[in-house]
């Protein structure tokens, strides 16, 4: 055992203080400090070692101001060290007048039965093991007894309870109703893979389940939905109710539709959201039914619009960008340049990101460009820049601006 | 016939035959890498009357077969393991009060005793068994440091669980 002792001068004395709350903490571990040339208190600290060498086990070292740095650093790392330093107090330093320690001595026996009979003293991994064996209920009962075991029980909540249910081509019919009736609060559902095909036929579907059955089997269980993937196509049904699906996900905040038809029920879904705050579109297809003309008007909470390589030409006059959207990515987009300019008719205030990536080139013709008052974020990525030079638009806003351009033209870029 | 010294952290030393000292795994394999007839290990976190719970424990256990080959487990493997059966002579042995019980467990985690350490967190599991969060938290001792409203978050959160047998 290793103490550490100080006596010597003013300046120091604070820093001493601090490093000596925190040694406690680590006594378990084997520190050598090595004594230092101490110049004009080396008779100081010759009286020092006189008075305490040979009591009980312990031997005086003196510290160095880098290596106090030092254990202030390592100290740090320990999530339960400023507990540790109030109940640990040792009787040498206190008798060397040490204020900070003296006033905490009066209440060491309190605080050391305290200490006794806390769990401060048990590290995670220890507790983590008492908790491996509690079931379902007694996990939610800890829960609610302090901020260290609501984290410490929170991964084998979240392994007892899973809250996304997955559907894929191998996915059974029970075990959707199995997850329905099991675990209520489910979060996310994500049909089909993350790379799934690119064939939007309804012969193609792999999925033996299309969204409307799991919608009637899990009914007012998917209420909780907030995240809905739908990355495959899994069936037609334009043949129901078009608030079908606005009637099952209720409280969505994020949507992504990949490889699919969009139907009047996802129209609806995206129209009537109330809480839809981001949005993807990926290889989608709008279809060209007697609601041709019918427009698209993003909700007004809809923040995030991602709109990813759709292979046939959207409808820009269907599609009503809304002026809270903050975040803008058009990636491959056939013709979003119309997007942009049905979009010219609105202030755009709010638009704080902006990505256009393309293949082709890039016109910055349209007035689109001083319309984005608030823009932090610019990225264009594209073959070649045309029209009117980046520098003459009005994006004084713009604080970030990533370009990458395989044809540079130096004017306009 | 050689033997072990456990230097306590409130001072005492306690003297262990080698074969009950080898129950921990700390001490086998220190002696499998430096063989020696006497040797005295510093345990700073375990005090005298739990050191001697302990070794009462290692000698009863001295002779399974089962503590010679257990082996060093993964964290997955560990939460695998969550039969709750135990040895009618441990169930016994270990009816103390919680805290002495954390103390032992914290002398078997320190000491790399798995099934006493398996043991004690099965005990205490028991102990808290089925009881709602007020209780646990009075059993444990434990300071709340929720406000009421995460409380609430948290109980809200849960809240189908009540419903769910």
């Amino acid at each position: 055992i290793i103490d550490i002792i100080p006596v010597f001068f003013n300046p120091l004395h604070d820093e001493i203080s601090n490093a000596l709350r925190k040694y406690n903490t680590w006594r378990c571990a084997e520190i050598n400090n090595e004594e230092r040339n101490l110049g004009s208190f080396r008779n100081e600290w010759n009286d020092v070692v006189r008075k305490y060498k040979g009591k009980e086990n312990r031997s005086v070292k003196l510290i160095s101001l880098e290596e106090i740095h030092n254990l202030r650093q390592r100290v740090d790392q320990s999530y339960f060290v400023e507990r540790l330093f109030s109940f640990f107090v040792d009787d040498h330093v206190a008798e060397n007048n040490c204020q900070a320690f003296v006033e905490n001595d009066k209440d060491s026996d309190e605080c050391e039965e305290y200490f006794r009979l806390s769990l401060d003293r048990f590290p995670d991994e220890v507790l983590m093991n008492i908790i491996n064996f509690l079931p379902g209920r007694d996990l939610i009962s800890l829960r609610a007894v302090s901020r260290r075991f609501k984290c410490l029980t929170e991964l084998r909540i979240k392994k007892r309870f899973p809250k996304t249910l997955i559907v894929t081509k191998n996915t059974l019919i029970h075990s959707v109703i199995y997850t329905g009736l099991f675990f209520p609060n489910i979060a996310e559902v994500v049909i089909g893979k993350k790379h799934s095909s690119n064939d939007f036929s309804p012969s193609s579907s792999s999925i033996s389940l299309n969204l409307t059955d799991i919608c009637d089997m899990l009914k007012e269980k998917l209420h909780t939905v907030k995240r809905l993937f739908i990355r495959k196509n899994i069936g037609l049904i334009g043949s129901q109710d078009e608030n079908y699906l606005i009637e099952h996900f209720p409280s969505l905040e994020t949507l992504e539709i990949q490889s699919i038809f969009l139907f009047e029920p996802f129209e609806n879904l995206i129209v009537n959201s109330r809480s839809l705050r981001k949005l993807s579109l990926i290889r989608f297809k709008m279809l060209h039914t007697e609601s041709k003309h019918r427009i698209i008007n993003l909700p007004s909470t809809l923040k995030t619009l991602k709109l990813k390589w759709n292979e046939s030409k959207i409808d820009s006059q269907r599609i009503l960008l809304n002026n809270e959207l903050e975040n803008l990515i058009l990636f491959d987009v056939v013709d979003f340049e119309d997007l942009l300019r049905s979009a010219c008719d609105k202030p755009l205030f709010s638009l704080k990101k902006l990505n256009l990536l393309t293949r082709r080139n890039l016109s910055l013709e349209h007035a689109f460009f001083d319309r984005l008052h608030s823009l932090k974020r610019l990225t264009l990525f594209a073959k070649q820049l045309t029209g009117t030079p980046l520098a003459e638009r009005k994006c004084f806003s713009v604080e970030e601006l990533s370009i990458n351009i395989k044809y540079f033209d130096d004017q306009v870029t | 016939m050689s033997a072990i010294k456990f230097e306590t952290s409130d001072g005492f030393t306690i003297q262990v035959e080698r074969e009950t000292a080898v129950v921990s795994k700390v001490v086998k394999n220190f002696l499998e890498y430096h063989p020696t007839d006497k040797c005295t290990f510093h345990l700073n976190c375990v005090d005298n009357a739990t050191l001697r719970k302990v070794v009462e424990w290692m000698r009863h256990h001295k002779d399974d077969a089962y503590i010679e080959t257990e082996s060093d487990e993964s964290d997955e493997e560990r939460s695998q393991d969550v039969s709750i059966e135990m040895d009618p002579w441990d169930a016994n042995f270990l009816n103390e009060d919680l805290f002495f019980l954390l103390d032992i467990l914290n002398a078997a985690n320190f000491m790399k005793i798995k099934v006493l350490f398996k043991n004690c967190c099965k005990k205490i599991y028991l102990m808290s068994k089925g009881k709602s969060s007020v209780e646990i938290k009075r059993l444990l001792k434990e300071r709340c440091d929720f406000t009421d409203e995460d409380l609430q978050r948290i109980a809200n959160k849960y809240e189908w669980m009540a419903r769910v047998n």
